[in-house]
């Protein structure tokens, strides 16, 4: 840009710039006005913004410190339920092992079946040997109400609920096998 | 002046230079040290599972809790009391301890005590809420078995509470389930304290894979009770219950007694914890003369028919032969000499093969060599070449003494004739849980063919009247369902201090059904029992109790078709010419 050599020639119809503004200084009056509201409100905008900066800037970092509660809430949960989580499959783990079934069905008065037994559902016929299932022979001594598996008239769930509710047939042979979970569960 | 000046800021020009420059990685990891804690976060050890996702072993993350006895003097809260005996009061209801306890824990000079092992997650963030200065927490994690004993000789055990697997499944399969432990670098204070927010991964822990077993956990406890109370009342030595699905190979059950604790293995016998199923070894007695017979068979010596005339004793090499009870002389067909388990009548059949033949087919049926499983500590038995035998050995082998086997192989003989003359090889391990939950199979096995079809529907058709009235085991029927198998009671051959040769009884009793459609072989062993020792009366009752129960688990249908009769006695045998005599 600067290297452009001024024009040779000037419109004599252009006037100078800047020398009417020049001239009009000298009037003070309305100028002086204008500028000093000017200030005012040029001084009264930048503090609202710097106000409303420092507040905006509070607001975000309390948003932050917040979210960082918020955060550090959550994440405690979230380890608290992934725990409580592990504690519980624990649980669920010793309460499905075999043994804890069948202690639970024991309590329940049910017995193995001894023989197998379907029903065909095409036409309902039994196949295989389908009978009602006796609770496993328990010796006297064990029994205190004896007459209760031996009664010929009971039903067969009657049979089945009596030695359960008055002994623990099939833990006799059981010894090795424990029937309570190994393992406490967390609490 | 100068010179003295510019002399001291070159050296301290070149000493800023070697030490931010030249040495400047050393230095920066000799501070990093100083500053920074290592912890080493262990790998969770996968599952054991059985082939329905019931969970045989697991672990779960435990804390170590620590003290700095300096820093929990200056323990300082709200209320009194404070210090050492104030931290124990808020802590002992926790740990589940006295606060006497606890104040012995706490008090001393040591920077570095432990509190309390195996505390749960749970009670450790209870713990550090409560804000006890110098109260770390390290973590560590358990072993847990929640079906305890039943299978405990074959899932096994892990050293310490979670460490590598020393026993079963978790030796087998350690590899999978260990995983890779993890590393977090922490910055700390002069006291070695970590400060908190300054942890980092360095390495992340890779957990380990769950394995899936083949094993049926409910059959597995059916079978382990029965064992168990069986070997309680005779007053075994040990007992085993095998089943195997026959179109598979596939081990739902290896169930062994007496047991053990896994949570506790320090407290038994090392001897206790072998899996006796894999690892002993034994004579198999009559339930191996079925290999004689299909041996028989398949090389067209003999049909289910053939007439043999056995008599009370038989002289072979330097022996006089007999079989278990006295008898006249008896005109037995073979199905008769298997239905009544007669050893002079399997004589008769299998000398018709030349040694080397009957080795051939032995060797076929998986004696004499490990079952493929990889189990630890797995024997596979022993059979003599044919012209390493002594003069007897080669007609002892043809009724099941002499050699000796593992119960896995036993029932993989049935398995093998079950299913159609086509062994399939054991397998315990179905394959390995990816992180999608499906299961990556372990490699399969190759099928070997050892007798035809034909051969293998004739023996079950002859095993068929071992149950039969006139057999050795009736009371292995199960009614509905035809039942093929086999009765042994074998001379126990023991080695002991002081004593070598046969001491006691090995009773067993291998099965399938149905036999019209084989699902199952289910093999009863029990080793020296006192009183009863036949295998009809200790082992066919197992037999009969397991097969019902998997029976009925897996809905089999029952039996449709009659059993083929074969005739047991033979009454013209004199006068026929297919007649094996003397």
């Amino acid at each position: 840009m600067t290297p452009t050599p001024p024009p040779l020639t000037r419109h004599p119809a252009r006037p100078m710039p800047g020398r009417e503004p020049a001239r009009r200084a000298a009037l003070r009056v309305v100028p002086a006005v204008i500028s000093s509201s000017g200030h005012v409100v040029y001084a009264a905008v930048c503090i609202a913004l710097c106000v409303a900066g420092l507040v905006g800037l509070l607001m975000l970092n309390t948003a932050i410190g917040q979210g960082a509660f918020e955060l550090q809430r959550l994440q405690t949960q979230s380890q608290q339920l992934a725990d409580t989580a592990e504690a519980l499959s624990q649980q669920l783990d010793s309460y499905r092992s075999p043994a804890a079934l069948a202690a639970r069905a024991r309590e329940l008065g049910m017995v193995p079946a001894q023989s197998v037994g379907f029903i065909r559902l095409s036409d309902g016929v039994i196949l295989g040997a389908a009978e009602p299932a006796k609770a496993p022979v328990v010796p006297a001594a064990a029994t205190p109400t004896a007459t209760a598996t031996t009664k010929p008239g009971a039903t067969p769930t009657a049979t089945a609920t009596k030695p359960a509710t008055t002994t623990k047939p099939a833990t006799t042979g059981a010894k090795p096998v424990a029937t309570k979970p190994t393992t406490k569960p967390a609490h | 002046m100068l010179l003295a000046v510019l002399v001291v800021f070159t050296v301290f020009g070149a000493q800023l230079l070697r030490i931010q420059g030249f040495d400047a990685s050393a230095t920066q990891a000799q501070a990093a040290t100083k500053r920074a804690g290592v912890e080493t976060i262990p790998a969770m050890r996968g599952r054991i599972l059985d082939a329905f996702g019931t969970v045989l072993a697991a672990s779960y993350e435990r804390r170590t809790i620590t003290v700095d006895q300096l820093a929990v003097r200056q323990y300082d809260p709200k209320g009194t009391p404070d210090g050492v005996v104030g931290a124990a009061i808020r802590l002992a209801p926790l740990l589940g301890s006295t606060v006497e306890d606890v104040v012995a824990k706490l008090t001393g000079d040591k920077q570095y005590a432990i509190l309390a092992k195996g505390v749960t997650p749970t009670v450790w963030h209870q713990i550090a809420a409560l804000g006890i200065n110098g109260i770390y927490s390290e973590t560590t994690s358990t072993r847990v078995y929640p079906t305890a004993g039943t299978g405990a000789a074959l899932v096994g055990f892990a050293y310490g509470s979670d460490g590598s697997g020393a026993t079963g499944v978790e030796k087998l399969a350690d590899k999978t389930l260990a995983g890779t432990p993890g590393k977090t670098v922490f910055q700390r204070t002069r006291y070695g304290a970590p400060i908190a927010g300054t942890e980092e991964v360095l390495t992340a822990q890779v957990d380990g894979a769950d394995v899936r077993t083949t094993i049926d956990a409910d059959l597995q406890y059916v079978a382990q009770n029965a064992i168990a109370e069986t070997v309680r009342k005779s007053h075994a030595q040990a007992g085993y219950v095998i089943v195997m699905e026959v179109k598979t190979g596939r081990l739902l059950v290896v169930a062994t007694a007496p047991t053990f604790d896994p949570a506790k293995p320090a407290s038994v016998d090392p001897a206790l914890r072998e899996n006796r199923a894999f690892q002993e070894i034994y004579e198999p007695g009559s339930t191996g003369k079925i290999m004689t017979a299909a041996a028989a068979l398949e090389e067209g010596k003999a049909t289910p028919t053939t007439p043999v005339i056995v008599p009370n004793r038989l002289h072979r090499s330097d022996r006089s032969f007999s079989d278990h009870n006295e008898h006249r002389t008896l005109s037995l067909t073979l199905a008769g000499v298997l239905a009544k388990s007669s050893n002079i009548g399997t004589m008769l059949v299998g000398e018709q093969l030349s040694p080397q033949t009957i080795d051939g087919y032995f060797r076929k049926f998986g004696i004499d060599s490990p079952t493929g499983v990889g189990f630890p500590g797995e024997s596979p038995g022993i059979l003599a070449r044919p012209e390493k035998m002594s003069g007897s050995q080669r007609y002892t082998i043809l009724f099941g003494q002499g050699y000796s086997l593992n119960a896995i192989q036993a029932a993989s003989v049935y398995q093998t004739i079950a299913n159609g003359g086509l062994r399939v090889p054991p397998t315990l391990i179905e394959g390995t849980v990816t992180s999608d939950g499906s299961v990556d199979p372990a490699p399969a096995t190759t099928p070997v063919r050892v007798v035809s079809a034909e051969t293998a529907a004739q023996v079950t058709g002859m095993l068929e009247e071992v149950v039969g009235p006139g057999g050795t085991a009736p009371q292995a029927a199960i009614p509905g369902y035809r039942v093929a198998g086999k009765t042994g009671t074998a001379d126990r051959y023991v080695i002991r201090p002081g004593f070598k040769g046969y001491s006691g009884y090995t009773a067993s009793f291998i099965g399938y059904a149905p036999a019209d459609d084989p699902r199952f072989v289910v093999a009863v062993t029990v080793q020296a029992p006192v009183g009863i020792h036949y295998g009809g009366l200790l082992g066919a009752p197992i037999f009969k109790q397991v097969m019902t129960f998997a029976l009925q688990k897996y809905g089999v249908p029952p039996s449709v078709a009659p059993a083929p009769k074969y005739p047991l006695t033979a009454p013209d045998a004199a006068t026929d010419p297919r007649t094996l005599k003397p």
